[in-house]
């Protein structure tokens, strides 16, 4: 009973953290998204829930299809490069493991735009990466076109959200005891069937915490698109920002916020379910 | 892993809609405060006006287009008062509006005029004392009374410029002065060609082109406009306002683009010859900017202060020689025909071609509704 008092005290800092920053704001956006706006963009408060339209607007569509497509590519690049790069560490990092994830970590100490555009700098048409080309007679005028395109603005993704898969499989697969693998070949196992029934299984669980950790934040982001993107890669992010930057239309954007939260909450549940009636992990 | 967190001894689910109902009872005083403040803000009303003093009253909070002010005077002004200056900026007139009607307080900025148009009428801007002001007398007659502030009650007058089209001279070949040029040569230049990112400057664009009024609100008329833009946008390499960077980093060899900004580069490219810029036989739109002081600016004093400063014959010069605008001011005008117009033939605009030439007036109500509707279909259709 006390340990449970103690509980609900140590709750209170995060849950005021909550309150301030989460709850009451998203309480504004909701108000906000059932208003309306003067000549000049302010908002007056009100009843217009057919603001709630704009998310049926066709014209939204290929943005959120092209949201998802780019969201699951980075997902599935994100998989696909951290998947090896947790292993080895867990497996072979030996007392060098957590110098290991610490360097995966460091880049993100420097904040993320100036990152995004170091990206600009090195992938622009006269940049760096355009520059070598050139050298070694591989390209010349016209040059490479790196920027702008879906490319870029997957790989500025897969780039920025990479560490998001890595720590979580790492972690998984890290608790996994190495003996089981050992076991696994002792029993005649290939290779293919020892992962098939041994690594894989362990990794699951960081692998689907990983792919929400990634595609989620990743369906919503607009920076990456802005910077590294052109006019023909926008994200549902890019549109949502817009509503409020670019058209001085508040109670849009945030109708459009709260339809994106709830999708995004709807898969953030899905989750869930599949990971508490998942097989625990060792 | 990962699922344990969700089973903790506490009913978090209880803990949520306890937090939730406080939540929302705060945000609902935020609300009622924040309606209120808007309703008395609402129309003019004939209550005589309240100057604040020309003195300084804290530091300054200047918010602006970026690479739009010569960092030098800024600081001046800074080390000259003994304060500092905060710089923060805005991609575009309604991001700044955004950011105004979110409640940030700014002491000075720089709407359009068109834009500080309504936001006099909104009553946000502060009244400005002329007779405070020692630099006033080098406003153009013209701008002591202009169509967007009567009597320039609200308002000192910043830069003027015209909008038109950059191009590399070394990469491209085949302008002819109309905004047509834009069509002929995107298929050769599609993956260097952008346009603004700014829904008067492209619909008013293609509006022009197709000999219709710039500020048109025929819907017909603005569907034909979005039409022709859709036209070349899949091959665009962008619509960004960033021409400055674009250009100089060579992403960009065709930019819709603003007069001034055409000098920058020049300065900041290893071959200035290699730029050029040519206004639009079809309508070139032209117009000033403003200095302006928001209602809730903390430093009001500070602000008029600083509008001083960059009303000064020196001070202007120099701003001029920096961003490559013509500061409206009797030196500016002045200062800028003999150095930079005369160079420059093509960046040069008249008093006359500023005040008489062709406005982009900003929509509202339905009109801009509509606009902002064709304007969505330009950007993600």
């Amino acid at each position: 009973m006390t340990a449970n008092r103690l509980w609900r005290l140590l709750l209170l800092p995060g849950g005021l953290w909550l309150l301030l920053l989460f709850v009451a704001p998203f309480g504004v956006v909701v108000a906000v998204s059932l208003g309306s706006t003067d000549f000049i963009g302010r908002v007056t408060f009100g009843w217009h829930p057919e603001n709630y339209l704009a998310l049926l607007d066709p014209l939204y569509y290929p943005l959120l299809v092209r949201s998802l497509i780019y969201a699951v590519s980075t997902t599935l690049l994100c998989l696909v490069i951290g998947y090896p790069v947790a292993y080895m560490i867990a497996r072979f990092g030996g007392r060098y493991k957590n110098l290991l994830v610490i360097l995966i970590i460091l880049p993100w100490f420097a904040d993320y735009l100036v990152r995004i555009y170091a990206w600009f700098v090195i992938l622009g048409d006269e940049g760096i990466v355009n520059g070598v080309l050139h050298n070694l007679g591989l390209a010349g005028n016209p040059p490479v076109i790196f920027l702008n395109t879906p490319y870029a603005v997957v790989g500025g993704l897969v780039y920025d959200y990479l560490p998001f898969m890595i720590l979580p499989i790492y972690a998984a697969l890290e608790r996994m005891d190495p003996a089981l693998i050992e076991a696994g070949k002792d029993l005649y196992g290939t290779p293919a069937q020892t992962f098939l029934h041994v690594t894989w299984p362990a990794a699951v669980q960081g692998v689907i915490a990983g792919a929400v950790l990634v595609g989620l934040p990743a369906v919503g982001d607009f920076a990456t698109a802005q910077i590294l993107g052109g006019s023909n890669t926008l994200m549902i992010g890019n549109l949502i920002q817009d509503q409020f930057t670019g058209a001085g239309d508040w109670p849009t954007g945030a109708a459009l916020t709260i339809g994106l939260m709830v999708l995004l909450s709807l898969t953030m549940v899905v989750y869930m379910r599949s990971a508490s009636r998942a097989p625990g992990v060792a | 892993m990962g699922s344990e967190i969700w089973r903790s001894q506490v009913n978090r689910r209880d803990f949520l809609r306890g937090s939730a109902a406080l939540g929302l009872g705060g945000a609902a005083v935020w609300l009622a405060a924040a309606c209120g403040s808007s309703s008395s803000a609402a129309g003019g009303s004939p209550a005589p006006l309240t100057y604040a003093k020309a003195q300084i009253d804290g530091d300054l909070n200047l918010f602006n287009w970026s690479q739009y002010m010569s960092p030098d005077v800024i600081s001046a002004f800074a080390s000259h008062y003994g304060i500092k200056v905060n710089t923060p900026y805005f991609d575009n007139m309604e991001d700044m509006l955004t950011k105004l009607n979110a409640g940030v307080a700014y002491d000075v900025t720089f709407p359009t005029m068109d834009y500080a148009d309504n936001m006099i009428k909104a009553g946000i801007l502060q009244p400005i004392d002329h007779t405070q002001l020692a630099n006033w007398s080098q406003v153009p007659a013209y701008y002591n009374d202009p169509w967007y502030d009567p009597k320039a009650t609200y308002s000192a007058p910043y830069a003027l410029w015209t909008t038109g089209i950059m191009w590399r001279k070394d990469q491209v070949q085949g302008l002819t002065g109309s905004w047509g040029d834009f069509w002929t040569l995107a298929p050769q230049y599609h993956d260097k060609m952008f346009l603004l990112y700014d829904f008067q400057e492209t619909l008013g664009m293609s509006l022009l082109r197709l000999g219709k009024d710039i500020n048109s609100g025929n819907r017909t008329e603005l569907d034909s406009a979005v039409a022709e833009v859709l036209k070349i946008k899949s091959g665009l390499r962008g619509m960004e306002t960033d021409d400055i960077t674009n250009m100089v980093n060579g992403t960009a060899w065709i930019h819709h683009a603003w007069s001034g900004d055409v000098y920058q580069v020049i300065q900041q490219v290893s071959d200035p010859t290699t730029i050029a810029y040519q206004t639009c036989k079809e309508g070139v739109p032209t117009g000033n900017d403003t200095m302006v002081i928001p209602k809730n600016a903390q430093h009001p004093g500070t602000a008029l202060k600083f509008i001083d400063w960059m009303l000064d014959p020196a001070n202007a010069t120099a701003n001029i020689d920096y961003f490559g605008y013509p500061q409206v001011t009797t030196t500016g005008i002045d200062h800028f025909a003999k150095t930079i117009g005369t160079t420059y033939p093509y960046l040069n605009i008249s008093l006359d071609q500023a005040i008489h030439g062709l406005r982009e007036i900003v929509p509202t109500g339905s009109k801009k509704v509509l606009w902002i509707e064709e304007w969505a279909k330009v950007v993600y259709g």
